[in-house]
């Protein structure tokens, strides 16, 4: 064990991230920078959950695939490349909706979301409020120009939020809201959901935020504020900084996820 | 097994719990706990912590507890009413892992494992809570099974 990581986060910490079992939705190319650093960290487990298979257009940004491992599930290939490390890395090549997945990743002390898909961080964050299971969130957007007269890329960022039981969620934050729920729903129905534009530099610095969010929390250094709750990353003007909707928010209070209703209280 | 409880409310209980003893016993709590989902019988999670009336102390020597059981039963059907079970808290004052006292595991034999048959689908068990940390016992099958206790950030 390296003086310098000691240093960093002291005993205790590094003993607490250690110990942690975590689990990564989605090994794409957030995802794959997410169990990378994980396992370099020494975290007792990561589990990886992703249904898809590994296609060539993913290797530019899927850190440690190449093209000799196109047509492997995402999951499976990174628990292969790092095998050498010492985290267990457990594979579950299926939706976070199957039950194999939802028990897996209630059962950890942290979870991070690396989809595409505002309905599937709904049902990420649903599932780990159920279980007082603390969620990172991961996610980039890069909007073109639509015509000459706009530049080529009019946006291009992402954010990193962090939804803690009880506390603010991904609704109260306005992350999530019902217009981006339903315009997605209505783009896959009409088959005009465009495919998102990543890029690996992006995807890292991000992923990199959100291991450093985990760190914050379980280690403890991140000050008496605390975890900036919502980041928000601007890649044309270079800023990462907190995002504006957390003016206002509450951040030790959700009115939508309360903890008298978590669990599972159906029978 | 694992208990997940939320940092504040273990803060909460541990205020609670650590107030002046009533009637020289130590003081009680109960917490509504559920099973995370239906696809996850290995983690439950408290959702509700309620302490002890002052009145609900009782003092017989030769009792197995030192509460009114029939608040217990009470709170009991509370919570099943809203589909939860209940966890016995106390806590003793200490840093470090604490331990079920041979005092605590009689409680837990012989008052929350009839309980639990009650209904089986609902948790039932017991939690106490050092200064720290804490440690759970949970009624399955007839039999108690150690919970490992995680207090998550929130």
């Amino acid at each position: 064990m390296s003086d310098s990581r000691l240093a960093f986060l002291g005993a205790a910490g590094l003993a607490k991230i250690k110990s942690l079992r975590t689990a990564v939705v989605g090994a794409g190319g957030s995802g794959s920078h997410l169990v990378q650093q994980l396992a370099h960290l020494g975290v007792v487990s990561v589990i990886i959950i992703d249904p898809d298979w590994l296609e060539r257009s993913n290797v530019n940004r899927v850190v440690m695939s190449h093209y000799g491992l196109v047509g492997q599930p995402k999951a499976e290939l990174l628990q292969w490349r790092l095998r050498r490390l010492r985290s267990r890395l457990e594979p579950i090549v299926d939706s976070v909706e199957s039950p194999d997945a939802i028990a897996a990743l209630q059962q950890c002390d942290v979870c991070f979301g690396a989809v595409d898909h505002w309905g599937t961080r709904h049902l990420i964050e649903y599932f780990c409020r159920m279980a007082f299971v603390p969620l990172i969130d991961v996610g980039m957007q890069i909007t073109p120009g639509r015509n000459a007269d706009e530049p080529p890329i009019v946006s291009a960022g992402g954010q990193v939020v962090t939804s803690l039981p009880c506390g603010a969620c991904f609704w109260c934050m306005e992350f999530l809201h019902d217009d981006l729920i339903t315009r997605e729903r209505t783009e896959y129905a009409d088959g005009a959901r465009a495919l998102q534009q990543q890029v690996v530099s992006i995807n890292g610095l991000l992923a990199s935020q959100a291991i450093t969010n985990m760190l914050g929390l379980f280690a403890g250094f991140a000050g008496a504020g605390g975890v900036t709750r919502y980041i928000s990353y601007n890649a044309l003007d270079q800023t990462m900084r907190p995002h504006p909707n957390l003016l206002g928010v509450g951040l030790d209070t959700c009115s939508h996820y309360r903890a008298e209703g978590a669990g599972w209280a159906v029978r | 097994m694992r208990l997940n409880v939320i940092g504040r409310m273990a803060r909460h209980m541990r205020e609670d719990l650590l107030l002046s003893p009533i009637a020289g016993e130590e003081r009680l709590g109960v917490a509504f706990v559920r099973y995370a989902s239906s696809y996850n019988r290995s983690v439950v999670v408290l959702t509700e912590y309620r302490a002890l009336p002052n009145d609900g102390y009782v003092e017989l020597v030769s009792a197995p507890v030192s509460f009114d059981v029939r608040w217990f039963m009470a709170e009991a059907e509370r919570a099943a009413s809203v589909n939860a079970g209940v966890f016995l808290v106390h806590l003793h004052d200490h840093y470090g892992m604490p331990w079920f006292s041979p005092i605590d595991m009689r409680t837990n034999r012989e008052v929350l494992l009839p309980i639990s048959c009650v209904d089986h689908t609902l948790p039932t068990g017991a939690l106490i809570l050092s200064r720290d940390r804490g440690a759970a016992a949970l009624a399955q099958a007839g039999r108690l099974v150690a919970v490992n206790v995680a207090e998550v950030p929130g």
